[in-house]
């Protein structure tokens, strides 16, 4: 007769070895995610303005039909606000462009001051400007796939703000502070895709996950023995 | 410590086992899926190149559009389907506008079927265009109407596109679907909110961070040296540990011990073989020694089975602890006793329904002290019910006990039990055995398999043992002696009892009260009533725990310490001129232990011996 208690326990126990390790890392990782609220991990506390109205009338200086003209190849134009003055963004085959909608004059990819400016309408927190750097190339991992190359403003504050702007279109790319990037630190050990972390389908996520799924049907198992008295015998 | 997290693992994995399992099967699942397919986006045609919007001809201007100025928030000239479009985003929302006639654009079907289309690149036909006003979960957000457009490919792809700018939302099919649904119960999210920060999972995921915590910190408990003795290059790294050991009856001696092990473990092979029934697992708290120097922190199940007067002078269980260079160790003269004595069963019979006596007289006469036990030797052998000898009218009791057919040991083990009677009073070792069935429920689940063989032995049998060896022992002191028992306690109070108003014709206070469920559980009760009724200074009591309906019963009723409480302690004139001595099941014990806590009884006043029941 198999004794049921003595190996789902062997089982139990020598698995542990194999996935115990990993069972806490997703269990604490796991918990974190869920437990910090996503728009906490965005900084959406971190930033303002990000819809402002942009008021057609004041693009007056630059029509739709002139800038059609100015740049015969675009493939689409947008009319949106740059720190909460309307730009117009031009998708050319050479890259993006803006010009400014109120007098139609081209505007140069953003300079330090400029991305300030940007970064300074957009913050919400109470800190103060600590560094601005330049990246156009070894982007920091955080950024991920944002297109070089793209001013990182640091803030000083209690949450270790960082924001990106692009340049060449004026964009309020991203923001990253100190919860989001634990955030995407256990997001790495929860997938265990240590080098690009975000690929699920890794031949260890699959082999570990499938002997922790044996390792907790086997204390599943074990359960059915570990309610009863025990049974000791004892001098008496 | 190692008690507590385990009893914190098993509750957490009971309550919360069904989760767990699938949190790891949907993750599994999720990870072997692949995620290009289950993107839904196999067949997402790639963008095709974007017409210069001057090809177009003449575009209004926006500032003709029919829109609230005001809340205007972005908008965008772009091409959609062979025309120029604005996309108007304000607050109310994204609306489209033919961007050469200046008109609301609505998506309607021919339009979102072209598309769909567009962004198709698989090869199966067109298989059906829907409205879906109130939108589709997980797809754009959630909310706001959609077109959902079919097609007829082997993973069913659907097209979804925003209802109000004809925006391709996303592609899904079959396996994108499923893992969906594995996400959702991955993320405990069964609304549609799509949002994996809700109560349910953070009270959840919060206890399973404590189930895994408690099991990492179970993994270095359960594990010792031996498991791993077989693994290649385990020897390595063998530190042979100097350690000096004696007992009362043999000088101490220098040995080397394999620090690798436990002291339990590594003594054995020097001939050195400490009593255990639990094999070296902390569970039975037999394998005392004694540090004369130097004691190692008391571990969990140290503090669980030695009372803190002997842990302040250094006893502690040999399973818990390695040999240390330096060590000096006293041990019970039990642990020398290579040879087994040997003895023949002169008699056994069922004093209630669980509890056996058993005498065996000894080949060669043995001394001991009350309060000492002997091991047995318990040999491989194979069990059927009828070897129990089990009387008729015992039988009624075990009709609830789920015996299986025959159950049988293939290895040779050790259980110690207690002398049931005074030394010098009888030719004969007494013991009392008591019988341990299955736990309730467990069909199939052997009983003890100690007591089950020595219930069996008949008269005339041979047993071997050694022994005697113990630390419950009675103080040479005149004080008022107070023995409380409970089940299978009697054995080592009944030895005392005897030893000193028999043996000693002790003059002092000696109360013993035992404690029982029901009068046919009441032990020798014909034996204690003749040495009340003999000796004056001596006080039998007896509390029934179970005997509500027993009108016959004229005694007291309740758990036994309650009753000593009642009828003893409460208006004992000099409860600090008293020992304790205590001796019966755990929570008894705990029970009794706690109440003389309570009424300032010194620890060293107390002693106890527990068992198992």
């Amino acid at each position: 007769m198999v004794n049921g208690a003595r190996l789902s326990r062997k089982v139990h126990k020598w698995l542990s070895l194999a996935v115990g390790l990993q069972l806490l890392i997703w269990a604490a990782s796991g918990f974190y995610m869920v437990a910090v609220r996503i728009d906490i991990i965005h900084g959406d506390m971190l930033v303002s303005n990000m819809a402002t109205p942009v008021a057609v009338a004041d693009a007056d200086g630059a029509t739709v039909a002139g800038l059609l003209q100015r740049y015969p190849d675009a493939t689409g134009i947008t009319l949106d606000s740059l720190a909460g003055e309307a730009v117009y963004r031009l998708d050319t085959p050479a890259g993006q462009r803006l010009v400014n909608a109120g007098n139609g004059e081209s505007l140069p990819p953003l300079d330090e001051a400029s991305a300030l400016s940007v970064a300074r309408y957009h913050y919400a927190d109470s800190g103060e400007v600590t560094s601005v750097e330049y990246i156009n190339r070894n982007p920091p991992s955080e950024i991920g796939a944002l297109p070089l190359p793209v001013w990182r403003v640091n803030f000083d504050d209690r949450w270790g703000t960082s924001f990106y702007i692009l340049p060449d279109s004026g964009r309020f790319a991203t923001r990253r502070h100190t919860l989001w990037r634990i955030f995407d630190f256990l997001w790495m050990l929860h997938i265990m895709d240590y080098e690009e972390r975000e690929n699920v389908n890794n031949r260890l996520l699959q082999g570990v996950s499938v002997a922790a799924l044996m390792f907790a049907a086997s204390g599943t198992w074990l359960l059915l023995y570990s309610f009863r008295r025990p049974r000791r015998e004892r001098p008496a | 410590m190692s008690v507590l997290m385990r009893r914190l693992h098993r509750w957490l994995g009971l309550l919360l086992a069904i989760q767990v399992l699938v949190w790891i099967a949907s993750g599994a699942l999720i990870s072997l899926l692949d995620s290009k397919i289950a993107s839904g986006a196999v067949f997402r045609a790639g963008k095709a190149g974007a017409v210069p919007l001057s090809s177009w001809g003449p575009v209004v201007e926006p500032s003709q559009l029919d829109i609230p100025v005001s809340l205007l928030l972005k908008l965008r000239l772009d091409s959609l389907q062979g025309r120029p479009v604005y996309r108007v985003t304000t607050s109310a929302g994204t609306r489209l506008f033919d961007a050469r006639s200046g008109r609301v654009l609505e998506i309607d079907r021919p339009l979102a079927e072209r598309i769909a289309r567009a962004s198709y690149a698989g090869a199966g036909p067109l298989a059906g265009v829907s409205y879906l006003a109130e939108g589709e979960p997980g797809v754009g957000g959630g909310a706001g109407p959609v077109w959902r457009v079919d097609f007829a490919d082997q993973l069913e792809t659907r097209v979804y596109l925003s209802g109000s700018d004809g925006e391709v939302l996303g592609h899904k099919n079959r396996r994108s679907r499923l893992v969906d649904l594995l996400l959702m119960l991955h993320f405990m999210d069964y609304g549609q909110a799509g949002n994996f920060n809700n109560p349910q999972i953070i009270v959840l995921a919060f206890g399973a961070l404590w189930l895994a915590l408690s099991g990492v910190v179970l993994v270095f408990t359960s594990f010792s040296r031996a498991d791993f003795a077989a693994l290649p290059g385990a020897g390595r790294g063998v530190r042979p540990a100097a350690v000096r050991v004696g007992s009362p009856a043999h000088p101490p001696a220098t040995l080397q011990l394999d620090n690798r092990l436990s002291l339990y473990a590594s003594l054995a092979p020097q001939g050195i073989r400490l009593p255990s029934n639990c094999e070296g697992s902390g569970s039975c708290g037999l394998c005392r020694i004694r540090y004369e120097q130097d004691p190692p922190v008391p571990t969990g199940a140290d503090r669980e089975w030695i009372d803190r007067v002997a842990l302040a002078v250094g006893e502690r269980l040999a399973c818990q602890h390695r040999p240390r260079q330096g060590d000096r160790l006293a041990l019970p003269d039990i642990a020398y006793q290579t040879d087994l004595q040997g003895g023949v069963v002169t008699a056994s019979r069922w004093l209630t329904p669980l509890l056996k006596e058993i005498r065996i007289r000894p080949d060669e006469p043995v001394a001991f002290r009350p309060g000492d036990y002997f091991q047995f030797c318990i040999p491989p052998c194979q069990i059927q019910s009828s070897d129990l000898g089990l009387p008729v009218e015992f039988q009624g009791s075990w009709h609830e006990i789920d015996l299986p057919d025959r159950w049988a040991s293939t290895s040779t083990r050790f259980r110690a039990y207690s002398v049931a009677t005074a030394p010098g009073l009888e030719q004969d070792l007494v013991f009392t055995v008591r019988f341990a069935p299955p736990p309730d429920g467990s069909h199939g689940v052997p009983p003890g398999i100690g007591s089950s063989y020595l219930c069996s032995l008949v008269a005339g049998e041979r047993v071997a043992y050694r022994g005697p060896s113990g630390d419950f022992h009675l103080a040479d002191s005149p004080r008022e002696k107070i023995l409380i028992g409970g089940g299978a306690g009697m054995a080592p109070l009944k030895a005392m009892t005897q030893h000193l108003l028999e043996t000693r014709q002790w003059q002092g206070r000696l109360r013993f009260w035992y404690g029982a469920r029901n009068q046919d559980e009441i032990l020798y009760r014909d034996t204690f009533e003749a040495l009340a009724a003999r000796f004056e200074n001596f006080e039998w009591g007896v509390a029934l725990s179970d005997a509500a309906d027993d009108q016959q019963w004229p005694g007291d009723r309740g758990f036994v310490h309650r009753v000593v409480m009642e009828r003893v302690l409460q208006q004992h004139p000099a409860l600090d001129n008293c020992e304790f001595y205590l001796c019966g099941p755990p929570l008894m014990l705990e029970a009794t232990r706690h109440m003389l806590g309570h009424l300032g009884v010194a620890e060293t006043a107390i002693r106890f011996d527990d068992f198992g029941s």
